[in-house]
């Protein structure tokens, strides 16, 4: 199986990462500086497909060397960026939809403050679940 | 005393369950103790519990009391309804309290502010899988449909705008209000006025509200709300920035 590249970025209103995670396997040691870098940079191509579409799904909106960028615009505002290198379609679909339903019930806590980073362990495990299901 | 198959969990949670259709998900020696309930209604025939009964004699006793679990729990989930009054008595009370405080901020901004944060979350979910709203306009027809709709139970009536910036939005009977209008509407302007500032209180938490649910979703702005007329009530939304 080929190095699966994925770090995948809650990115808030103000354009700030509310939550970061790396999804990928143990035994693999990427540069963890070069995904922020490509994802804070992708934000400029994320803008430019919001304007482009009504859609939440960005699909593919950047690619850097090998690595691709794809994106989920919610309506409030938060973007959804997911690293990879190829991933199917459908699998980062699926992945998209079920960190949007997770995301909405964080910002429904009463107790959380939406522009301040997502530190529930829940959550990071359920992305991390919802991951290995929709991603492999 | 309760009598159940080996490893049965403890009472009512784990009893109950045990009655209606998921009975074939839940482990056989639950449902032994449940099943014997008289009052419980015709449930599938428990074929784990003849055979738990014939093995232990001491399942023939009398049903443990504390076993009449909700049948909710069992039934596949169904929606839970609140009665609209508790949202109602809840505003009222909130309003009260904030008034009565002697520290903190002042009832207005505190309402206000309260109102703000439950708007940017009721935002957040009731625009979940509709598409990206492109500008303020129908940001606005948004909350005043969908919004409203699901907030207020019915959608706004009329909506004006000057094309510069302010909208009016106008509910001819505002629900949360509704108690507190009288069955006709007043004539008398001075008796409107004192209507109007006898409503205040109840008015800044919808408008914190609104405020919030807009400013989630890209428009700042402020909300004020005019109450001369219950039981219809206009919002005036004033974009700013």
């Amino acid at each position: 199986m080929s190095a699966a590249v994925l770090t995948f970025v809650i990115v808030g209103q103000q354009d700030h990462p509310i939550y970061e995670v790396d999804l990928t396997g143990p035994k693999e040691q990427q540069a963890q500086y070069l995904h922020q870098f490509v994802l804070h940079a992708a934000l400029d191509a994320v803008d430019e497909a919001m304007w482009a579409t009504k859609e939440l799904y960005l699909k593919t909106v950047d690619r850097f060397n090998n690595l691709f960028v794809s994106a989920f615009a919610t309506p409030g505002g938060a973007r959804l960026l997911l690293l990879h290198d190829g991933r199917g379609d459908d699998g980062v679909r699926a992945f998209f939809g079920e960190v949007y339903e997770l995301y909405i019930r964080v910002m429904l806590n009463p107790f959380h403050t939406p522009s301040t980073k997502i530190v529930s362990k829940t959550f990071d495990h359920r992305v991390r679940m919802a991951a290995k299901r929709t991603l492999g | 005393m309760y009598a159940g198959g080996p490893g049965a969990p403890l009472p009512a949670v784990g009893a109950a369950p045990a009655a209606a259709p998921p009975q074939q998900q839940q482990q056989q020696q639950v449902s032994s103790a449940a099943a014997p309930l008289p009052p419980l209604p015709p449930q599938p025939p428990a074929p784990s519990w003849q055979v738990s009964a014939t093995a232990d004699p001491a399942a023939a006793a009398p049903p443990p009391p504390a076993a009449v679990g909700p049948l909710q729990q069992s039934a596949p989930r169904q929606r839970r309804r609140c009665a609209e009054v508790c949202n109602d008595l809840l505003v009222a009370e909130a309003a009260s309290l904030f008034t009565q405080r002697q520290y903190g901020p002042a009832a207005p901004a505190a309402l206000e502010a309260v109102g703000f944060r439950v708007g940017r979350q009721l935002a957040e979910r009731y625009s979940r899988d509709k598409a990206r709203l492109g500008d303020t306009l129908e940001v606005i027809k948004f909350v005043c449909k969908d919004f409203w709709q699901a907030v207020f139970r019915k959608q706004v009536d009329n909506l004006k705008t000057n094309h510069r910036g302010i909208f009016v939005l106008q509910d001819h009977s505002f629900r949360w209000l509704l108690r507190l209008a009288p069955t006709a509407p007043l004539a008398d302007g001075a008796r409107a006025e004192a209507q109007a500032r006898a409503a205040q209180p109840y008015l800044h938490l919808p408008c914190g509200i609104i405020r919030g649910a807009l400013t989630h979703l890209g428009v700042n702005c402020t909300v004020e709300a005019d109450a001369r007329a219950l039981p219809s009530c206009s919002f005036t939304i004033k974009i700013t920035a």
